[in-house]
């Protein structure tokens, strides 16, 4: 091999130089592919183990909430015969007491069943073509007597794309950030909520727009915590499950949720979901 | 420790329920007081306050509650003129099993004492006889 020195004069390199930079070459290649491939191997075996933690813990929560019904199912039916067969010997207080004892059993039945649907969310179902408008028109129409009730509007400002994911998912996205914007709102102020969409590198960016009682900024990140709830069910009755379905679905969408609002001045609830 | 009032605040109006039943089993003469909404306790604490009303000798305050929270409640609680709160004893009462609500309890001084739910008449015998 012959190389040009500064000088312009040829520079024939020994042969032995060159077989020692071939190996040197070599044997870094070699490592560097070795390091690659090992951490490539780790990172697989991380995937794997995240992968069998997130099926667990779904396993966990389905089979808990099966196990967790049954026994509450006797108690509920055990506070009715009593009440059926005792209720005149009981006196006002003990009548009392079972009642109250019915009423905490079916907030637990309900707190269960509420966190079955959240662990099944995307199991009963297969990945499709979903034509979200064709999603909102559904829900629409299954919300048709809540419109008219509440004098709720809903003003599509663009069309809705077609994507891959699970419809009935979807659906209940859709339908429970309509059915928030509608229910948290301020004595009779007519709901007005407004959906667009549009492409931002290679996902759908939505927006849910509405006129509602907006969300301090302390507790916007944790609105979507299953469970937790910012009021008193005496104002606004619920479980606390609605949004942290909502960033289930979304997820299984590759998408992320979040929401954009101040205190007393609506929210915009915005995702993403995975164009196709 | 004649007719001591008991401030209970929860969210839950039946765990409210119970609670003053297990707490007037033992201690008849006590007028109690229930809370749904942690805040509205704390404004009626500064409105006795300042029309000297009766304040409580005891308040049992639940951890996880919508709107205040406990821990809420109790930042806004420690900025309370010390003459409102110096009497009262303050119990954390909640079904929180996070080990870090008992270990922040625990660190917090105007807490008397981290109490599991649900509220046991042995529960309620041994505050009374240690205040």
């Amino acid at each position: 091999m012959v190389y040009v020195s500064n000088a312009g004069q040829p520079i024939i390199l020994p042969l032995w130089v060159l077989m020692a930079a071939l190996i040197i070459t070599g044997l870094v290649v070699k490592l560097l592919f070795d390091i690659l491939t090992d951490n490539r191997k780790a990172m697989l075996s991380y995937v794997k183990e995240l992968e069998q933690t997130n099926q667990d813990l779904e396993q966990y929560a389905y089979v808990a909430s099966h196990d967790l019904q049954e026994p509450l199912h006797s108690m509920q039916s055990l506070v009715t015969l009593i009440e059926l067969e005792f209720s005149d010997k009981l006196g006002p207080m003990g009548n009392k007491y079972l009642s109250h004892i019915s009423a905490v059993s079916k907030r637990m039945s309900n707190l269960i069943s509420n966190l079955l649907t959240y662990s099944r969310i995307g199991h009963s179902e297969e990945i499709q073509t979903v034509d979200l408008a064709g999603i909102l028109d559904k829900v629409n129409e299954d919300l048709s007597e809540l419109l008219k009730t509440t004098g709720a509007t809903i003003e599509r400002k663009t069309g809705l794309p077609v994507i891959k994911g699970f419809p009935t998912a979807l659906g209940q996205l859709f339908q429970n950030l309509i059915t928030n914007a509608i229910k948290f709102q301020s004595g009779d102020n007519k709901p007005i909520i407004q959906i667009s969409a549009e492409m931002q590198s290679g996902f759908w960016l939505i927006k849910f727009k509405d006129n509602g009682i907006g969300i301090p900024r302390e507790y916007q990140s944790q609105i979507f915590i299953i469970f937790k709830r910012l009021h008193t069910s005496s104002k606004f009755p619920g479980t606390g499950v609605g949004l942290a379905n909502c960033k289930k679905i979304v997820e299984l969408h590759h998408g992320s949720i979040w929401v954009e609002s101040e205190d007393g001045k609506g929210s915009e609830f915005c995702f993403t979901l995975l164009a196709e | 420790m004649n007719e001591d009032q008991i401030w209970l605040i929860d969210d839950d109006s039946i765990t409210n329920f119970v609670n003053k039943i297990i707490i007037e089993r033992n201690y008849s003469s006590a007028k109690i007081k229930e809370f749904l909404i942690a805040s509205d306790a704390l404004n009626q604490l500064q409105a006795n306050y300042v029309n000297g009303s009766e304040l409580p000798n005891f308040i049992f305050l639940d951890i996880n509650m919508p709107e205040m929270n406990g821990w809420e409640f109790l930042e806004a609680y420690k900025k309370l003129d010390p003459k409102i709160t110096d009497r009262i004893k303050l119990f954390m009462l909640t079904s929180s099993q996070n080990e870090d609500d008992v270990e922040r309890a625990g660190r917090c001084k105007v807490i008397k004492k981290f109490v599991s739910k649900p509220l046991k008449e042995n529960d309620v015998v041994e505050i009374l006889r240690a205040s």
